[in-house]
């Protein structure tokens, strides 16, 4: 591993603690007021974030990055927020019950692994169509494990 | 617990499908534009829901710390870091590593409020799902798909 690589290693780390910090804080927003509340809080905070780095690039630089360039947008695309809204209410509820934030965590992640083989044997959103193979079960049966370990090792 | 084990496994869903429109969205607008997008939809979104439902009513029952409200700006913090290292660390390695530091944060936050979990077992447990997502993995796969 190259080291710049090293550094982007922990790069890396440092955004999943963000997203940690971030679902904590959320929760904890959550607990005060509504889990709706604390989503519409997060997303508006979020846009301005946001637009302020799409504004300090267009700043910084004028000329188009080639990916930009690619073909037309479909609308469903656009439609991710409507998702991302709802995940922030699940996740506060489930943050603020006895899962707390690893479990959650750990079942997002079981979920979305579950999800992403789905989505490759019937080809959800466009994406060619994969068999399910034998390092898929492997996959599932350590993750389903280690998230039995991190939710069930809590009093 | 079981409601609460369905609903965070469900929310796995949520977020898969949120990564896949989002993808598709970032291909051609690139991820901050993409990510903007997506907030703006979502906010507009919770917005019209909550004026259907509890309309201008102020929801908040007692103080947060100020902290909380920082959590939009650390989701815009994630974007500009993930989708930096995506390019040159890869999908897998970007994914593993961002897994890594997401459930590190959890641990220890969780150890910090609650104090009631074995840290041996939360570290196993840890282990276990990264090596299993590393020995899932595949060739070819798509940029973005987890994290």
């Amino acid at each position: 591993m190259k080291f710049t690589h090293t550094i982007d290693a922990f790069l890396a780390i440092l955004g999943g603690l963000l997203l940690a910090f971030m679902v904590r804080y959320n929760s904890l927003l959550a607990h005060h007021s509504t889990p709706f509340f604390a989503s519409w809080v997060a997303h508006g905070v979020g846009a301005l974030a946001a637009g302020l780095i799409v504004t300090l690039i267009a700043l910084k630089k004028t000329q188009i990055p080639a990916q930009t360039v690619n073909s037309k947008i479909p609308l469903w695309a656009h439609l991710g927020g409507l998702s991302g809204g709802f995940t922030i209410v699940l996740t506060a509820l489930t943050v603020n019950s006895k899962l707390a934030l690893t479990g959650t965590i750990t079942l997002m992640i079981l979920g979305q692994l579950v999800f992403g083989l789905m989505a490759d044997l019937f080809g959800f959103f466009g994406a060619p169509k994969r068999r399910f193979v034998a390092k898929d079960a492997l996959m599932l049966i350590c993750v389903f494990a280690g998230s039995c370990l991190i939710i069930f090792s809590k009093a | 617990m079981f409601f609460y084990v369905a609903l965070a496994a469900a929310n796995g869903i949520l977020i898969g499908t949120s990564r896949a429109l989002n993808g598709r969205l970032s291909a051609g607008l690139g991820a901050f534009k993409a990510s903007l997008s997506n907030q703006l939809v979502g906010f507009l979104f919770i917005s019209i829901l909550l004026l259907a439902t509890t309309g201008l009513k102020n929801p908040i029952t007692s103080e947060p710390p100020l902290a909380v409200y920082s959590a939009g700006v650390l989701g815009a913090l994630f974007v500009a870091v993930s989708s930096s290292v995506f390019q040159r660390l890869g999908a897998m390695k970007s994914a593993l590593f961002i897994i890594c530091g997401q459930m590190l944060g959890g641990i220890a936050l969780d150890y910090i409020n609650h104090k009631n979990a074995s840290l041996v077992a939360q570290f196993a447990g840890l282990s276990l799902i990264l090596v299993g997502i590393y020995l899932g993995k595949r060739q070819g796969v798509q940029k973005g798909e987890i994290g």
